[in-house]
Order: C-alpha cells, then structure tokens, then sequence
C-alpha cells in the first residue's frame, strides 16, 4: 500500500511540475510578436478578422463574478470595449485582474443574431429550459443567456428588445464580437 | 461458496473504491450544494457594499495616485489602491486589491465594493466545473462511474432482512421513484 501512495504521489508531483514548466512559459513568454493592438484601434476593426488571431493590450475594467469566464477590456477611449473570454488552457480570470493592464493573444470569434437564433432562445425560455447551463457552440453559452435575462429580468421582453435592435439595424442579424483567450500575461 | 466469495470481493471493491473516492465525494457534495443555491449567494466570492460621500472632489485632471490614496486613509477604509481610470467624464474607478470604489465625481457619492475569496467552495466550484480540463476530466469521469460502481455494490453488501431483498429493496424503491416525481412534475 506503501508504495502505492509513493508512486500517486511521484506522478502527480512530477504532473504538477510538468504543468507549471508550461504555466511559467506561457506566462513568461508568450508567443506575442504579432502587433500588438490596443481596444482603441483595434474596435473598429474587429469584424474585419473574425477566426484570425490577435494580440492586444488593455485595461481590465471588469471580471465577471459568477465563475471568472470573461473579463473587459479597455482603452484610452474608455466608452470602447472589448470582451475576453477564457479559452482551452485558462481555467478562469482570477478578480484580481481587475485594473491591471494586460496582454491576450487569442482568436476574434463572433456570434451572429439572428432571427432564427432568436426563435431558439425563445424555445428554450417557452419551454423551462433557459436555466439549464448547457453551451452552445457559436453563441451565447447558458451564462451569457442568463446574465441578459437577469438585466431585463424577463427574458421574452430581452429577445423582443435584440428583435426590434435588428429591425432598427437595417440589416437581419446583429453581430456581437469578442476574443477567445490563447493565453495572456499582464503588463504591471 | 461462489457467492460469499462473490460478496467479498462486492465487500473489498467497494470498501476500497470507497476510500479512494471520499475526497471527490466531499468536493462534489460540497460545491453541488453551493451551485444548488447559485440564484442566492455568490459561491466563488463575498462581495459587500459600502456607500459613503466624498465632500472634497479636485477637478479631474489633478486627480492622482497620491489624492486617492490619502482619500481612502481619510474615509476609514482598510482597503489597497492598485490603479484607477475615469470610465466616464465625472467618473472615477478606484480598483483596489480587494474590490473597487465607484466614485460620481459631480455628487460625491461613493460606492465601495469588497471582495474576498470564499474559501473551500471557490476551490470546490473550481473542480465541479471542471475548469481543469485534461487530466481533471478523466479523474472525474472515473468518479463518476465509480460513484455507479459504489452505489450498485452498495445494494449487495448485507444479506437477508435488511438487504436488497427485504428492508434495502423498499428503500431504493423510494430513492428511484422521488426524483422521478420530479420529472413527471417538472419535465415529461
């Protein structure tokens, strides 16, 4: 039994220490030769490089609360922002980000709005289901379609809302961008 | 003589299994009971709030590192600057170590809000939602399936009366059909 617990306890030191040599070369030097870009030139731009990769620099003006699974961004222009999502290897935005500027390298992902988006999530909420957490690949994952009901607090009146910002657009879908984080480091 | 070797290798499995997996029974019972209650408290955090009023607002411009820090020495805050950034024109965000300070510069209002790590359930929630990933999925999903491995070996474990043929039967009769009232009620 003995040895048993020496062999567990080897092979998860020697995972810890595998993992942390990773870690520490993501965090200490990240692959950031690309451009780095900052939310004030780079806002504009976002739709141009939908699935591209892109660095960028910015203040981290919130993280979210419930599970750490987005953070903003901000610039000089503090009106603009960019929302950064974790990705494969970040578990979590630790809270203490905030105020700190940061770098990310992560890929520009977008969710199209649409009219047949809208009748799913009217589905959902018709039928009870809008609580269950269960992700969806392209769009707003059971979280992000919580938070918006919680701000409207009625979550029919939420789609009726992104209903009548489509109609006002003059297009047929809004689009809402964001980045999904490869890794980051933060700049002081 | 088959079976009562049968049942003591159920009896080892079982016992063993057990031991083995207690951890990961406290750490999914645990954090099961905190996202339970997601809707009322913030598992991850503590996060309280204080408003107060600023009499003495300088302009904008003048406002500095030094101004905030004595600011915050003066309202009887036990509290860390870490940097600050006007996210509107009268404005300021003070980001500190353990929360922020909002501040309506015209008003003077003051809205402070602290944030603590909730110990336990942070690392707990951590682990339920398999913000791992790798590694973690595999340990989890062989809990999981031990978890049926327990409770099936668990009906076999006592013979006679109170075993799976008296006493165990009517038991787990009772623990099948409750959640299935749930789900006549609720889903089908």
């Amino acid at each position: 039994m003995k040895r048993i617990i020496i062999i567990i306890s080897v092979v998860l030191i020697v995972s810890y220490s595998c993992s942390n040599v990773s870690r520490k070369a993501s965090n200490e030097n990240p692959v950031l030769d690309l451009s780095e870009l900052t939310v004030d030139n780079f806002s504009d731009q976002i739709s141009d490089n939908v699935g591209k990769e892109v660095t960028i620099s910015g203040r981290v003006t919130h993280v979210c609360r419930h599970g750490g699974q987005k953070l903003f961004i901000t610039g000089e222009d503090t009106t603009r922002t960019i929302r950064i999502t974790t990705g494969e290897n970040i578990p979590e935005f630790d809270i203490t980000l905030e105020g700190n500027m940061i770098v990310v390298r992560g890929i520009v992902k977008e969710l199209i709005i649409d009219e047949t988006y809208l009748a799913e999530w009217e589905a959902e909420v018709t039928d009870g289901a809008s609580k269950e957490n269960k992700g969806h690949e392209d769009g707003l994952d059971g979280h992000q379609k919580q938070e918006v009901e919680a701000e409207s607090g009625d979550p029919l009146a939420a789609i009726q809302k992104l209903r009548e910002d489509i109609a006002a657009s003059g297009e047929d879908h809004l689009s809402d961008y964001w980045i999904e984080t490869i890794d980051f480091k933060t700049k002081e | 003589m088959k079976n009562i070797n049968i049942r003591n290798w159920i009896r080892i499995l079982h016992r063993d299994t057990g031991y083995i997996f207690f951890g990961m029974c406290i750490i999914y019972g645990l954090s099961g009971i905190a996202l339970n209650h997601i809707d009322d408290w913030n598992p991850d955090y503590t996060i309280n709030h204080k408003s107060f009023i600023l009499t003495e607002i300088p302009q904008k411009d003048v406002i500095q590192k030094d101004w905030i820090i004595s600011m915050i020495s003066e309202s009887g805050l036990d509290v860390n600057y870490r940097s600050h950034y006007f996210p509107g024109e009268n404005i300021l965000k003070v980001f500190l170590k353990e929360g922020a300070i909002t501040i309506d510069m015209t008003s003077g209002e003051a809205q402070l809000e602290q944030i603590k790590r909730r110990p336990v359930f942070k690392e707990v929630n951590f682990l339920h939602y398999n913000k791992p990933k790798k590694l973690w999925t595999w340990f989890s999903d062989l809990f999981a399936i031990s978890l049926i491995f327990l409770s099936t070996t668990g009906l076999f474990m006592i013979q006679g009366k109170k075993g799976i043929t008296g006493r165990g039967a009517w038991l787990t009769l009772i623990g099948i059909i409750i959640p299935l009232i749930f789900l006549i009620i609720y889903l089908w």
